[in-house]
This record gives structure tokens, C-alpha cells and sequence, in this order.
């Protein structure tokens, strides 16, 4: 966390931001003494991007937003569905009005509306041995085009460089400002600090709030078997 | 062993010209003649297969050709029951297509006539016949992820309604036009009909039968099919495992009359992918790959050609062998009976809403 807090602290004074806003951990800033949710996957680049080519007129007619996740052995799946919500109504910019979820231990299979009809599926599995990168999927499909983050005809993403020597190992670097930095670190950092630059506080605060009410409908859903609507 | 001797029957079914090459090149079979259902079929036929003899009408080709044993069943759904009884009628045995009917009372008709007339019936799925699958059967079996907790997979292909029209028609795909939900103006006949296979794999995977059923359907991405191009399912099976399934038709496509190259618009025109999550790990796989690619002629589009597509090399094999040996599909009627079941309970979920046991 202390070389998160020195990477925010060196956005802070470089975009002249005065605000004191220290990390309180992974997913909370808190500025002057408010404590804030950061949503930090928002701030993933590829996902801005997504929600651009589906919002600037690239993809026309959206009918389905198609996600799958699969973390860490052990992890809490309805943290990951909090986030797969969110970046569902983020990317397509729309309200998710009904659920319904079917679980099984460490996976959990979901289906959710928005308030125009748009289908998404969120698929979610807690089953990689500790320390494995998690793989996720993100895929909007609309009448004219389709948008994703994996690469057509692959299953998982690639790395932007792989090196094969005594020992093989690859890097993703996505953020020279925050170079060295993995992409979740990045996202935190970033995040923290456009809820410090724009004043978003307030919009945090009310997506949380939104999220909370539907995981518990996810709860709820998960223990009936049965669509629970907003 | 002495060849099968074969025909086909109608000729209008997306998979038709996948018979072409393994009924003219497998050794086991004498293919006997063909019977088309229009002339647009059957000028694509004789544009493409030389030296079968073609019959304007089923009769026909039945009358002149006593010797038929078996038939391939090329045909929209909503013939399926009469060619059966043409078939049932005559001691030919019989290759239906993935989806013999949706209508459970003809389903019963079919299973009675073909167990009356002590026929073999195999419903032709062919997934069953793919490496990949091969392979993700065997993990299973050797315990690589455990007890199986969940069953991911994606059907998903191009619309192939504008090559073989009679699957926009919901008479004919689906048996009969019913409203896919109540102030919705589209149709039951559309991609769900088009993908069993997932239904299927997932029963043969887990060893387990459907317990409850959810689906939505989505809007249309192709909006003046008046059946439905998009829709995910979720559900639980009897055994606990939980799935999710798309049998879209979510990759768009140029709406030629014959497929062939060029009928792209998204680079990849069909994948079945199946992500299964164990009590130890997640296998991924992807059944149709690796591939090649390219960006050439006719659309200078980027494209993804698939580099193998041999199914039905084995699914004939299985067949012949059936018919030669007396033995039992591993898909037959009564087997699939509960996979077609499961497909009209994802149309009954989509339109009451509810969740749908079975």
C-alpha cells in the first residue's frame, strides 16, 4: 500500500490536485476524512475503452454484455460479482433492474437485465491456485459489431511481452506515468485519484450503494432459485 | 463388411453438404441417391456432387432404389415425423438431424416407430465425434478437476437462415408459431433450435440430468427475423452442477444463399467453447481450434479459416457400425428425448419468466 500512497501522491502534485486523499486500502480512499469507494476496475483502461466503443456510436443496437471471471481458490465470489455488476452497468452506461443467480460453491452463474432488456451474463469461478493471474473475459455484442477484450478466436489475453530464457517470464506494462506497477495496482492508483481530481465521491457513493442492493438481491436469488427484480 | 447402402432425403438442412465428401470417400458406404425437396437444393447439389442419382420426390427414389438400407434425414425439422414414417414403413434406418421435433407427442411417435419396426435411429451430434471433446471427456473421467461444479458453454454461430430459409420460418423450425413471450412479436424456432449440442454434452459430461432451467431472451441483433437470434440460459442439474449456456446466433453474417467463403461479417463464423469449473481447477477449451487466418478475397475481410472439421467421419463410422452390429446409438431417440425436453423449457422459462423444473 505505502508505494500505491507515493504513486498517488505523485499524480496528486504533479496535476496540482490539493486534496489529501490516502489510501485506505485496495478499494477505499478516503479524502478529507470521507471514506470512498474507488470502484478501481473502472479506471482499467481496457474497460474505458469498451465503454467508449460502446457509447461513442461504434457499436449500434446492443443486445448482450457476456462476462466470465475466474479468480483465486478460496475467493469470495460476491466480490467479484460487485464488480462484474458494475462494470456491466459502466461499460454499457444502463441500470440492471433483475437477476437471477445459480450457485454452486466456489462458482456462481448469473443472468441480469437492464431496464431497456440488455442480456448479461456473468459467469464466475473461484478454482485458480493461489498466486495464478486471474482470467477474465468481457464481450458486448450488438447489431452492428461486436466489442471484447480477448482477441478473436483465443481464449485467454495475450501479454504484451513474453521472454523465453533459463527462466520464462512475461510483462504487461499498460501506464508509463505508473510504470513498474502491475494493471490492478495501476487501476487502484488511478481511480483513487480521479475521485480526488473530479470531486466523484458523491458517485461512488451511490454506485456502491446500488451494488449492495444488488448483491443482496443476488443473495436472495442465489437461495430461491428464482429472478429477483429492482 | 459389405457397404451401407445410403441415400439422403430433402437436402435442405445447414449440415447437408457436410455428408458430401464422407459418404462419397468412407469405404463402409455405397451412397445410393438423393432425393431434393426444391430446385434450389438440387441445383446445388448437382453443382456439387457428380454421378449420385437425384430425385425430385422421396417416393420415387424409394420406389427406384429397394436396396436403400439407410437414410439421411437432410431436412427441416417439420418433415422429420413423415420422412420417419417413409423410412419406418420400408425397414430403413435412419440418421436424423440434431432436432428430430419439438413436439413431444410426435417425439413419442418417433421412438414407437422406430422401436416397432426394430430400426436404428441416430441423431446426428456430431460434437460428439471432436477431438477436443474427446479430450475434455477424458480429463473428466481421470478425476484432472475434480467433481465437476460447474459447465460453461458457448454454441454460437452465424445466422444461417438466409442460406437455408426454412430455418426463419417457426413452422418449420420450431413445428408450429408460438409467441416467444407475451408482448414480444418474435417467435420460438430461432438459434436455440439450431444448438442442442451444449443441451447434450453437458448430460454426457456430468453424467446428470436438468434439473431447473432460466433463460432471457435478449433484442434481436438481427431485427427482422421474427424469430429469436439471441438468448442465454442458466441452470442447475440434477447433481448439483450448475451451467451456463449461449446458443446464439451472435456472429453476423453476409446474407448469401450458399455458404461459402465470404459469408463473414464478424471474422468467426461459429465456436463451441466449454469452460468446466471442479472442486480442483478449470479446464478451458476451445473444440474448434487452432486456426489459421487471413484477410483475402472475396471481402478482403479478416477472417478465421478453420483448420479441421471431420466430425462426420466418425458419426457415419458409429453409424454403420450401429446398423452392421445391432447395437444402440450412443444418441438416440429416447436418450435425447430429455436434451429436447430441457430446449422447450428454456422457451417456457423465457416466457413466463420463472425458473422452470424439470
Amino acid at each position: 500500500m505505502k508505494k500505491l500512497q507515493e504513486k498517488l501522491d505523485f499524480l496528486l502534485e504533479k496535476y496540482s490536485v490539493d486534496k489529501k486523499a490516502v489510501l485506505k486500502d485496495v478499494k477505499t480512499v478516503v479524502i478529507d476524512g470521507k471514506e470512498i469507494p474507488i470502484l478501481s476496475h473502472r479506471s482499467e483502461r481496457r474497460f474505458v475503452e469498451l465503454k467508449n466503443i460502446v457509447n461513442n456510436g461504434t457499436l449500434v443496437g446492443v443486445s448482450v454484455m457476456r462476462v466470465a471471471r475466474i479468480v483465486e481458490s478460496g475467493k469470495d465470489l460476491y466480490e467479484a460479482l460487485y464488480r462484474e455488476l458494475d462494470l456491466c452497468q459502466f461499460i454499457l452506461q444502463r441500470k440492471i433492474k433483475s437477476i437471477t443467480v445459480m450457485e454452486n460453491g466456489n462458482v456462481m452463474n448469473t443472468i441480469a437485465t437492464t431496464e431497456d432488456g440488455v442480456v448479461c451474463t456473468i459467469e464466475i469461478s473461484a478454482t485458480l491456485a493461489k498466486g495464478e493471474i486471474e482470467k477474465d473475459k468481457h464481450e458486448i455484442i450488438s447489431q452492428r459489431g461486436i466489442a471484447c477484450d480477448v482477441v478473436v478466436d483465443a481464449q485467454l489475453k495475450q501479454d504484451s511481452i513474453y521472454v523465453f530464457g533459463s527462466e520464462n517470464k512475461k510483462y504487461t506494462d499498460v501506464d508509463f506515468e505508473l510504470y513498474g506497477l502491475s494493471i490492478d495496482e495501476i487501476a487502484i492508483v488511478r481511480a483513487a485519484f480521479s475521485v480526488a481530481q473530479n470531486n466523484t465521491s458523491d458517485e461512488m457513493l451511490s454506485a456502491d450503494k446500488t451494488l449492495c442492493t444488488l448483491i443482496g438481491m443476488a443473495k436472495k436469488s442465489a437461495l430461491s432459485g428464482e429472478r429477483e427484480v429492482m | 463388411m459389405k457397404p451401407l447402402k445410403i441415400a439422403m432425403m430433402s437436402m435442405t438442412h445447414g449440415h447437408t453438404r457436410k455428408y458430401y465428401q464422407v459418404l462419397k470417400e468412407n469405404p463402409k458406404l455405397d451412397w445410393v441417391a438423393v432425393s431434393t425437396a426444391n430446385d434450389d437444393v438440387k441445383k446445388i447439389f448437382l453443382d456439387s456432387v457428380e454421378g449420385i442419382p437425384c430425385y425430385d420426390s422421396e417416393l420415387e427414389m424409394l420406389d427406384a432404389h429397394p436396396e436403400i438400407e439407410a437414410v439421411v434425414l437432410a431436412s427441416e425439422n417439420s418433415d422429420h415425423l413423415r420422412q420417419m414414417k417413409l423410412c419406418a414403413e420400408r425397414g430403413i434406418h435412419i440418421l436424423s438431424m440434431k432436432v428430430p421435433t419439438f413436439d413431444m407427442d410426435e417425439y413419442d411417435e418417433m421412438i414407437k416407430l422406430v422401436d416397432e419396426n426394430n430400426l436404428v435411429c441416430q441423431i446426428e451430434l456430431e460434437m460428439h465425434y471432436n477431438p477436443v471433446i474427446a479430450r475434455l471427456k477424458e480429463l473428466v473421467k481421470n478425476g484432472e478437476i475434480g467433481k465437476i461444479k460447474s459447465f460453461n458453454a458457448t454454441n454460437i454461430t452465424l445466422s444461417p437462415v438466409w442460406a437455408f430459409p426454412w430455418q426463419g420460418v417457426p413452422e418449420k423450425s420450431y413445428g408450429k408459431r408460438v409467441s416467444i413471450k407475451d408482448g414480444d412479436s418474435r417467435f420460438r424456432g430461432g438459434a436455440l433450435c439450431d444448438h442442442p449440442h451444449i443441451f447434450d454434452m453437458i448430460r454426457h459430461m456430468t453424467g446428470s440430468d436438468f434439473e431447473s432451467i432460466y433463460a432471457e431472451v435478449a433484442p434481436n441483433i438481427r431485427p427482422d427475423l421474427e424469430e429469436e437470434d439471441m438468448l442465454s440460459v442458466i441452470g442447475r442439474m440434477k447433481d448439483g452442477t450448475i451451467f451456463s449456456l449461449d446458443p446464439s446466433w451472435s456472429k453476423m453474417e453476409e446474407r448469401i444463399p450458399v455458404p461459402g467463403p465470404g459469408w463473414e461479417v464478424f471474422p468467426k463464423r461459429m465456436e463451441v467453447n466449454i469452460t468446466l469449473n471442479g472442486e480442483k481447477g478449470t479446464v478451458m477449451a476451445d473444440c474448434f481450434g487452432p486456426n489459421v487466418y487471413h484477410n483475402g478475397c472475396p471481402n478482403d475481410r479478416y477472417t478465421v479459416q478453420y483448420t479441421y472439421f471431420d466430425e462426420w467421419v466418425g458419426l457415419i463410422d458409429e453409424f454403420v457400425d450401429n446398423i452392421r452390429n445391432n447395437k444402440t446409438p450412443l444418441i438416440n431417440l429416447k436418450w435425447h428425448k430429455k436434451t429436447i425436453e430441457a430446449m422447450n423449457a428454456v422457451y417456457e422459462s423465457i416466457a413466463t419468466g420463472k425458473t422452470v423444473k424439470l
